[in-house]
């Protein structure tokens, strides 16, 4: 936070980017905020803002000049304390970041997950086989973008099967606590330490299953990997950002899918697709929205210049749509070469999870693909508000087999 | 001749070249990345490229020889 801008000729925004407005259709402030200028001062705030793809690719690659060790959030960890010990990926700057970052990359390359490719498409199969026998209309986000991760990935990690509902809640609140303390914060902050705290117990060793990741991160740090005290806080960071962010990535491409039926009928025409079809609707559906970073030193960004300490709102889905990167960046087209969105971030904290999602989505693609002629919305669907994430809480659809 | 060059000190084996090309490249167990064949043939050119030009800490570049 900060009293004024460092320099008097950087455009001005009053809108609120964590307001019901914004957060139920993000576009049309996005297409203002990449018009307004490379950066902007978003006066609710006090804090700057950059909506245009060059811009944001930069402040994701100048890890440098724009750390992450003071919160990715509103929150400056310089000078507030945070509500949980800080993620040693996602809150973190090298040196400190590299080894459990190492360790989570190791463990989820795609070598390491072709191991698991046939029982994903398994799990796919017949779970869109179960969705379908149940009737024509559903409701796609708790039928499928919610019950696929739910299905294979706490079973991937090695987690008991108690308290698996704590896992959504959990990532939806930690996500929400990126933004202001506003009513999606206070609303769930009551129930949070119980969510907080299942998943914390999880994270230790006795609990976790052999062969998971979770275990895995823990023979890390028995060959010196990582310390005894990372281990913990490794395996949080799977359960934290592995959960919701790819539900909403489901739901995304889901959505796409249903609305627009000429690309539904190329994927089943095409099903190696899929993976396109998953990278486009994460550029297209952008869920997760945005990350702040914080300036390390004075960096000058164009003609403004973003002073020691002072946060900055990197908008992940206003620079997948920047016109200036996409030619006719609000269609979805399957014909598109998806790759350079920022849907996944950039740089050295771009996820560490993407092809468990990239697999996971693939696997439900198939499925589908291979059984569903037409997918079309049956009712409209229900935006899901988040700080952090775009997503849906319902998606009713409609299918022909 | 095309080789492909790898910078240690930026990559993070984070494995986008092994997605794109996984007859060229390959994360080992412990987070570094192997490079399977230093000069891709020319049917393997085109993912080559792909490959460098995924990584996000722009770590690989292919340089003529």
């Amino acid at each position: 936070m900060i009293d004024a801008p460092t320099v008097n000729d950087v455009a001005t925004m009053t809108d609120d980017p964590f307001g019901p407005e914004v957060l139920e259709d993000p576009l049309p402030f996005h297409q203002r905020l990449r018009e307004a200028g490379p950066v902007v001062f978003l006066s609710r705030y006090r804090i700057y803002g950059m909506g245009r793809y060059a811009e944001v690719l930069e402040a994701l690659r100048n890890w440098q000049g724009f750390e992450s060790g003071a919160g990715v959030g509103l929150s400056n960890f310089r000078t507030e304390k945070p509500w949980r010990p800080p993620s040693l990926l996602l809150e973190a700057d090298p040196p400190r970041h590299d080894a459990p970052r190492r360790v989570l990359a190791a463990l989820l390359s795609p070598r390491r997950l072709r191991g698991l490719r046939a029982a994903w498409r398994q799990a796919a199969e017949e779970l869109v086989d179960r969705v379908l026998a149940a009737g024509p209309e559903f409701d796609a986000v708790p039928a499928l973008a919610e019950a696929f991760p739910l299905r294979v990935f706490p079973d991937a990690v090695g987690l008991g099967e108690e308290g698996r509902e704590h896992l959504l809640p959990y990532g939806n609140f930690l996500f929400n606590t990126f933004g202001p303390g506003n009513h999606l914060v206070t609303d769930a902050q009551a129930e949070a330490p119980a969510h907080a705290s299942w998943v914390n117990g999880q994270c230790r060793r006795e609990v976790l299953r052999e062969g998971g990741f979770g275990a895995q991160i823990w023979a890390a740090a028995d060959r010196g990997e990582l310390t005894p005290e990372q281990a913990p806080l490794v395996v949080r960071s799977l359960l934290s950002a592995g959960v919701d962010t790819t539900v909403h990535g489901l739901a995304a491409v889901l959505h796409a899918l249903a609305t627009h039926p000429d690309q539904w009928r190329r994927l089943r025409d095409e099903p190696l697709l899929a993976r396109v079809a998953f990278d486009e609707a994460v550029r297209w559906g952008a869920p997760v929205q945005t990350f702040f970073r914080t300036a390390t030193t004075d960096v000058r960004i164009g003609d403004t210049v973003i002073g020691d300490g002072e946060k900055i709102l990197m908008f992940l889905g206003s620079a997948n749509r920047d016109p200036r990167r996409w030619p006719e960046p609000d269609r979805f087209d399957l014909s598109r070469d998806p790759s350079g969105h920022v849907g996944f971030g950039f740089g050295i904290h771009q996820c560490v999870g993407q092809h468990v999602a990239r697999l996971e989505a693939e696997s439900l693609l198939h499925a589908l693909a291979a059984r569903v002629r037409t997918i079309e919305p049956a009712a409209p669907g229900r935006r899901q508000h988040n700080n952090t994430l775009s997503g849906w809480a319902t998606l009713p659809v409609r299918v022909t087999c | 001749m095309l080789k492909i060059v790898i910078d240690r000190d930026k990559c993070t084996g984070l494995g986008m070249c092994e997605a794109e090309s996984p007859g060229l490249f390959e994360v080992a167990d412990n987070g570094s990345l192997v490079i399977l064949a230093d000069h891709p043939s020319d049917e393997q050119r085109a993912e080559a490229e792909a490959a460098c030009e995924s990584c996000p800490t722009e770590a690989l570049s292919l340089v003529a020889e």
